[in-house]
């Protein structure tokens, strides 16, 4: 068939690529993979995901079997406080985790179909950019001050789609469109300081977006901005992975933006996922204090004033020398002896696709 | 009455007498930050941090001060206990004009009014340990010395929730919520009455967000101090005002209690702000409609003319751009006879009144889900509120 295709002269442009090379297979058979059984296979699979740092104080369990799906044009949330290995995770999948002291030490990372873990470098440059592309936390801080914002976006363009200087320009400008930077053409040679800081998450979003990628990973996308900005970019996120059906992992400490961009859920405790499911089922019914936990902590707009916050009591413990049992057990006010003795696995709750790690709210536990 | 029909301009001839009880009164206050530029740093221009402003703060209120980055919030805090020097206007604290005070007396003030700053890692000296930290007010006020300045430092560690054999410890042993309790100890040290609280909680964790929130509203109950509390999580404020200022470009655009402002907003910018809160609940956020402004902020160096919001303002697009909101600033006006308390200071407040506009999400408030009440029923009593905040974290 491949022969066929080659010969009537209508080869898709990857087919110089060794058959059985996995972005052949893809070209080949069309966007979405399927499982062995027929099901559809997702976007991206991770699979016992464990990633430790190794420090002169002992080995950081950053991310520990960690394991989840993201389905092409899902938009997922990992949601978990500073140091829950959240950003870890989504370092892991790009294979961008600072080595040393940091180790993606097990498991499996499955993208589109290509065993991340095992690309070459060289492969892995061809994901980063193209197919999975990134929005940081900071944008100042992810833009280089000396270029400016039209080199910046053009270099992946230039670099991943191999258009000319003049094609990549007109892209640039049509992306600086898309993501609302008004008078684009006359700012391709203004310098990132020359924006503010919503604009600057504009242009990540359009460096991020500019080779259509399968997947984005957003990584605390709006913490540094105003509420206002934070709502433009988050809708701007929301429209533009709409119209290109670009699957997005986001990963937030604010409930509220997973509770309003997200069609699933991972809540992350201690460098492990303590609860998943979809966004209205985990909201409606949570099944693991510490998720109960973060939505009391929250004062709300919709709230009546005055009341205590439950919050929370103590610390996340420090992930060298994690306990072998339940990592939430010793701030959680449910927790009975067994908590203390052996970790819960994670475990389907009544729902199809609601898991939660935790005793208590198993079918033989005491909280129904 | 609540003086919210107080004049926002500068050109106040007339102070108001002092009301015994508001602990600050704040008139016609203005900061302004020349702009230096070339080699002689001749002054080229000046940004209007703050402009213009009165408020008055009530003994034992909080009043929440929101805003977005620049509009001059954390200036005006700055301001009311002279940690920046104002430009015009006037600062009474329980009476006294701080802006006429001598140094000597400004000292002597000072022990009544602290700051608690946001970054609990740049706020405190990492070569002082916790003990020296919260002792060196005590010092300076010459409050208490020996065995009587050890005992007290223990007090103030309890009294925020840390083990009082902290004390020979150093900041970076500690998280950040438990530094922030540190400087609100320290804050505390001089037994102060009025506490500017400059986003204590922004940079701390959801869980420990709620846990500092939950002391600070201790405190006060406890102590009777009364807060300035500035943020720019609307929700926060909500949760802890009495009152809540709005802030934009240097100016009040809305005053008044938080459930009467968060309900019914008069100022078009509010209704904007509320609009773009998210809320932990996907079925709130999917009936959440933005309210979309135009553009970034204009600078404060050179803010537009008349309203400084009709740049960016919907409303002022839906009346047809009225000439009144380029060319006349509007004043800060009770908007509702109803509650004297409630101000805006927009020409068309009641225009924005009869709408939903922002807040049409906020309308039927329903049970929070968190906590299911299966999993509360098996509490004991005293731990349904939410546990002891005072309790002291471990520190590993």
């Amino acid at each position: 068939m491949v022969a066929e295709t080659g010969a009537t002269g209508e080869a898709p442009s990857v087919i110089d690529l060794p058959p059985g090379s996995p972005t052949a297979t893809r070209a080949l058979a069309g966007t979405e993979r399927t499982r062995p059984d027929g099901s559809p296979a997702p976007l991206l699979e991770v699979r016992n995901l464990s990633t430790h740092f190794f420090t002169r104080d002992g080995v950081v369990q950053a991310v520990d079997d960690v394991s989840f799906e993201l389905g092409y044009g899902e938009t997922l949330g990992l949601v978990g406080e500073s140091g829950c290995g959240k950003s870890v995770t989504a370092l892991s999948i790009t294979r961008l985790v600072p080595d040393p002291p940091g180790k993606i030490v097990g498991g499996q990372i499955t993208f589109d179909g290509i065993d991340v873990l095992g690309l070459s470098n060289g492969g892995m440059r061809q994901l980063r950019g193209k197919e999975i592309g990134f929005i940081f936390q900071d944008p100042l801080t992810s833009l280089n001050p000396t270029l400016t914002i039209g080199y910046q976006i053009a270099e992946s363009i230039r670099e991943h789609l191999k258009l000319s200087k003049k094609a990549a320009d007109d892209r640039v400008v049509e992306l600086l469109g898309k993501v609302g930077i008004p008078r684009a053409r006359e700012r391709l040679n203004d310098y990132p300081h020359q924006f503010s800081g919503g604009m600057r998450q504009r242009v990540m979003i359009a460096i991020a977006l500019s080779c259509d990628p399968k997947l984005l990973l957003a990584d605390e996308p709006t913490t540094a901005l105003d509420v206002t900005i934070q709502a433009q970019i988050l809708e701007l996120i929301k429209t533009l992975s709409q119209e290109f059906n670009t699957a997005v992992l986001l990963i937030t400490h604010d409930l509220g933006i997973a509770a309003g961009m997200c069609d699933r859920i991972n809540v992350m405790y201690a460098g492990r996922i303590v609860e998943t499911g979809t966004v209205d089922e985990l909201f409606e019914r949570p099944r693991m204090p510490y998720t109960w936990g973060l939505l009391d902590s929250l004062p709300r707009l919709d709230d009546r004033r005055g009341a205590r916050l439950r919050s929370i009591e103590g610390m996340p413990p420090l992930l060298i020398n994690v306990p072998d049992y339940c990592r939430f057990a010793p701030r959680c006010v449910y927790a009975h002896d067994v908590c203390l003795e052996r970790e819960p696995a994670l475990s389907e709750r009544a729902v199809a696709g609601h898991q939660a790690r935790c005793w208590a709210t198993e079918p033989k536990g005491w909280i129904e | 009455m609540d003086r919210v029909t107080a004049t926002q301009s500068g050109s106040t001839p007339a102070p108001q007498p002092h009301d015994p009880r508001n602990l600050v009164e704040v008139e016609g206050l203005k900061v302004y930050f020349p702009i230096r530029s070339g080699i002689f740093q001749t002054q080229v221009g000046t940004v209007r941090a703050v402009d213009g402003i009165s408020f008055q703060i009530r003994r034992g209120e909080t009043l929440g001060l929101v805003g977005e980055s620049g509009c001059g919030k954390s200036t005006t805090g700055r301001a009311i206990i002279r940690l920046r020097e104002p430009t015009a206007g006037s600062v009474r604290f329980d009476g006294i004009d701080l802006l006429k005070t001598g140094s000597a007396d400004l000292r002597q003030l000072r022990r009544r009014m602290q700051i608690i700053f946001q970054d609990p890692y740049g706020s405190l000296d990492p070569r002082f340990t916790v003990g020296a930290t919260i002792a060196e007010p005590i010092e300076t006020h010459d409050l208490a010395r020996g065995p009587a300045k050890l005992a007290r430092v223990q007090e103030l560690l309890e009294l925020v929730g840390l083990n009082p054999d902290y004390v020979s410890r150093y900041p970076h042993e500690f998280s950040g919520g438990q530094r922030q309790r540190i400087g609100v100890a320290r804050a505390l040290a001089v037994e102060p009455e009025f506490i500017v609280c400059d986003e204590p909680i922004s940079a701390l964790d959801v869980s420990i967000q709620a846990q500092v929130l939950n002391l600070l509203t201790e405190l006060r109950a406890k102590l009777g101090l009364t807060y300035l509390f500035i943020a720019h999580d609307l929700s926060v404020v909500k949760h802890i005002s009495d009152r809540v200022a709005v802030m934009y470009l240097g100016k009040i655009v809305e005053l008044g209690p938080p459930d009467e402002i968060y309900a019914g907003p008069g100022h078009p910018y509010t209704r904007a702000l509320l609009s773009a809160v998210p809320i932990p609940d996907p079925m709130s956020e999917r009936k959440r409609r933005r309210v979309i402004l135009q553009g970034d902020v204009p600078s404060p160096a050179n803010p537009p003319s008349g309203c400084r919001f009709h740049t960016r303002c919907w409303l002022y697009e839906r009346m047809g751009q009225p000439e009144n909101c380029r060319f006349e600033d509007p004043q800060l006006r009770v908007i509702n006879a109803a509650n004297q308390e409630h101000g805006a200071a927009c020409h068309y407040a009641e225009e924005a009144l009869k709408t939903d506009v922002g807040v049409a999400h906020l309308t039927d408030m329903h049970t929070r889900r968190g906590t299911p009440a299966a999993a509360l029923a098996t509490l004991p009593e005293t731990a349904k509120t939410g546990g002891e905040a005072t309790q002291p974290a471990i520190v590993q």
